[in-house]
């Protein structure tokens, strides 16, 4: 008996186990990816480049890691693949990273994430990462969002750890004082003064 | 316009609060750090600011799904066939 042997070009559908394994976690990733681009048609665009690259690279995925940040870290390097580094290395002395932890005006801050619930704090915080410098939010999505370490985000930056810590920081208090301002601009005053 | 006291502790608090909600203090400089918060009431609301901050920058989780990017990304990823391994012999 002999064997037939299927000559056809294989035309290889999503695996089954991808689309079950990612597609839970499209609006996530969507959202992630406007706080990329902070635009949604961009935003949207970004979102089907990430399937389709994670699709391209599944054999790479490791079973049992998460794949949530998996595909986040897909988005983000999708997003900044080919755009210029601004990179701009930052002395992280002691006294400076204490003056960005204090820098803060905490009454201010926690009324104006208060009042920011009331209305739509996730759109107001996603817009505002959207607006943070590429190297802010770049280190605020990895450390942040992903979760990585600073080590790791480090590593994946090209930079020292002190620069990663120093950017979170800055990053951190930008987004803290943009969000004061947002609530005051929207008439969420009460408790701000 | 620190939030933070004047004092060497309170300094100190300040420049180790991203570090300990960060959770990358050494487990005695996480002890210091919180018993600090126990005696200085300004640096414990900086603390629960930032917490609250960092809080809503992690939320990454989205409401809903936007039906028509779903069927837009499934009929991409079906239209796309993967490399195919070079034939053997």
């Amino acid at each position: 008996m002999t064997e037939s042997v299927d000559l056809t070009p294989p035309v290889v559908p999503p695996p089954a186990d991808f689309e079950q394994a990612t597609l839970p976690w499209l609006a996530d990733v969507r959202r992630y990816a406007y706080r990329l681009t902070g635009s949604a048609p961009d935003a949207d665009d970004l979102t089907q480049t990430t399937f389709l690259n994670a699709f391209r690279g599944w054999h790479t995925f490791r079973p049992g890691s998460d794949v949530r940040r998996w595909l986040f870290a897909i988005a983000r390097n999708a997003h900044f693949r080919g755009r210029p580094r601004r990179e701009r290395l930052v002395a992280t002395e002691d006294a400076e990273l204490e003056s960005l932890a204090a820098a803060t005006d905490s009454g201010r801050a926690s009324a104006a994430l208060e009042a920011l619930e009331r209305v739509d704090l996730a759109a107001g915080i996603d817009a505002e990462i959207a607006r943070l410098p590429d190297a802010y939010r770049e280190v605020v999505l990895m450390v942040d969002v992903e979760g990585l370490s600073y080590e790791e985000a480090a590593a994946q930056a090209g930079v020292p750890v002190g620069t990663i810590r120093s950017r979170l920081y800055r990053a951190r208090r930008q987004l803290q004082q943009a969000l004061i301002v947002r609530a005051e601009d929207v008439g969420l005053t009460g408790g701000l003064g | 316009m620190s939030d933070c006291g004047s004092g060497d502790d309170c300094r100190e608090a300040c420049k180790r609060l991203f570090g300990y909600l960060d959770g990358v203090l050494t487990v005695e400089q996480a002890a210091e750090f919180e018993a600090h918060l126990k005696r200085c009431g300004r640096c414990a609301d900086a603390h629960e600011a930032e917490r609250r901050l960092l809080a809503a920058i992690k939320s990454s989780e989205a409401d809903s799904t936007d039906l028509a990017l779903r069927r837009r990304i499934l009929a991409a990823l079906r239209s796309t066939t993967l490399p195919s391994a070079p034939p053997s012999g």
